[in-house]
């Protein structure tokens, strides 16, 4: 996977890879560019994944994934 | 002279596969096989994203919005019985067609032995050249109970030409709130299905049929919204510190490791059928069949289970020969078909084969007309 650096970067937990996958995807047919990272464990439950973009497009991004069913964990 | 080899077993495994299966396979063992979801490294998400391609493809395929929903596993069995074991719960009652493999029959029968469900068998009427949809539907319907829980089907039969009609059961089951369930380890890229117009709650699949992928590279599809219980328990990289199987899918129910270098060669051999045209593959297949029919019928003795049903798969015997005797002497020419039972006692009870089954003849895209001509030939000089 190509490797993005976003300037002023948001993430936001996902969960699974697939769905995280699936949210980059989702957000690229809109064009809009984000990475799937993988976040620090947390003490109670572990490694999850994320999504990354540009901070500017959060209101974006959050309404497209909520469109799309894919849920955000925070 | 060098004996050629004549395969014409597709309906256990597809064979040759297309050369870029072969390449992908090659060139993912070669270049990214990283441990996918278990990393952030390159290898790792290259891996996995390889794996998240192929389950867009095969959901798009299916006819599902759903890739998430694409579960890999080893193989049609292994999807039936974790959907099996997954969904069905102490006093349920489900239905199972009178074809049915024995991956649908055995975990049925397990389940039974076990005191936790009862089923029925609903007749399909193979060998009923005018049978229909309705007279098939208003057979299930006079089978159902209030506590009927899952319908399990074979699309089209592993040992003849015979297609259950999936859209007119999955009206069926769906108005009456029953789990379909389909087993499309014969039809699946041969035959088109779309989950969402056909009313399927889960399709399982086989990688390495009719879809042209590597052996080890099964899954099976949920309906929107649905969600099982898991037949393994394991690491699947996601919440390690939780003791449990996380809720999502589908990395719920993928624990360990997956076939990465299978799942890439799915992908290829989905694009493959794809770009060839699932009716072009369709056609040449049932064409050859028909073909070679023909020129068994012309050859005394011979008896075409359901000649009717013209598709991907032939069954016959000659007279006086068990079928393992006639499937061991056309092996010493080359010629490669399975002899038995298939693993469908239920479904060769329906056609009444003889005792000792009967000779499977499922050819590729990748035959031709002569070789069932060489075929019928053999057929009819083995003695």
């Amino acid at each position: 996977m190509r490797e993005m650096q976003f300037m002023g970067a948001c993430q936001s937990g996902i969960g699974g890879l697939t769905q995280a996958m699936q949210a980059q995807k989702t957000l690229a047919d809109k064009g809009i560019s984000s990475q799937v990272v993988r976040r620090e464990p947390t003490e109670s439950r572990g490694c999850a994944y994320a999504i990354q973009y540009p901070c500017a497009q959060e209101a974006h991004v959050r309404e497209i994934l909520h469109k799309a069913r894919i849920r955000m964990r925070e | 002279m060098m004996k050629q080899t004549v395969y014409l077993d597709n309906a256990a495994t597809s064979f040759p596969k297309p050369r870029c299966v072969i390449d992908e396979v090659a060139r993912c063992m070669r270049s990214y096989c990283g441990n996918p979801g278990r990393s952030s490294h390159a290898l790792a998400m290259a891996s996995a994203q390889k794996i998240f391609e192929c389950r867009v493809a095969c959901a798009s395929f299916f006819g599902s919005s759903h890739p998430e929903n694409v579960v890999f596993c080893q193989n049609t069995t292994m999807a039936l019985n974790t959907i099996i074991k997954g969904f069905l719960r102490d006093g349920d009652h489900v239905l199972i067609s009178d074809m049915e493999h024995n991956a649908v029959l055995r975990p049925i029968e397990k389940l039974v032995a076990e005191g936790k469900i009862s089923y029925d068998v609903f007749p399909t009427f193979p060998i009923d050249p005018h049978t229909c949809a309705a007279r098939i539907c208003t057979a299930i319907a006079h089978l159902i109970r209030e506590n009927t829980r899952m319908l399990i089907c074979a699309h089209m039969s592993n040992i003849c030409s015979s297609v259950l009609p999936l859209e007119q059961i999955g009206r069926l089951c769906r108005s009456k709130g029953i789990l379909f369930v389909v087993d499309a380890a014969q039809s699946a890229g041969h035959l088109p299905i779309h989950m969402e117009s056909m009313h399927v709650d889960a399709l399982c699949v086989p990688g390495h049929k009719g879809l042209l992928g590597p052996q080890g590279s099964g899954f099976f599809i949920l309906g929107e919204g649905l969600r099982t219980d898991t037949l393994i328990e394991g690491g699947s990289g996601l919440y390690s510190l939780e003791r449990t199987m996380p809720d999502e899918s589908p990395e719920r129910y993928e624990a360990g490791t997956l076939p990465t270098p299978a799942i890439a060669g799915l992908l290829e051999g989905i694009q493959s059928i794809e770009k060839i045209g699932m009716q072009r593959i369709s056609s040449k297949v049932v064409g050859l069949n028909s073909h070679l029919q023909k020129q068994l019928e012309r050859i005394s003795g011979i008896e075409i289970y359901v000649p009717h049903a013209h598709g991907s798969v032939l069954l016959f015997n000659k007279c006086g020969m068990p079928s393992e005797q006639l499937g061991a002497a056309l092996n010493k020419y080359g010629f490669c078909v399975r002899a038995g039972y298939h693993c469908t006692a239920l479904g060769h009870s329906t056609l009444h084969t003889p005792k000792g089954g009967a000779v499977r003849v499922s050819p590729s895209f990748y035959n031709t007309p002569a070789q069932m001509d060489a075929f019928a030939e053999r057929v009819e000089s083995i003695r």
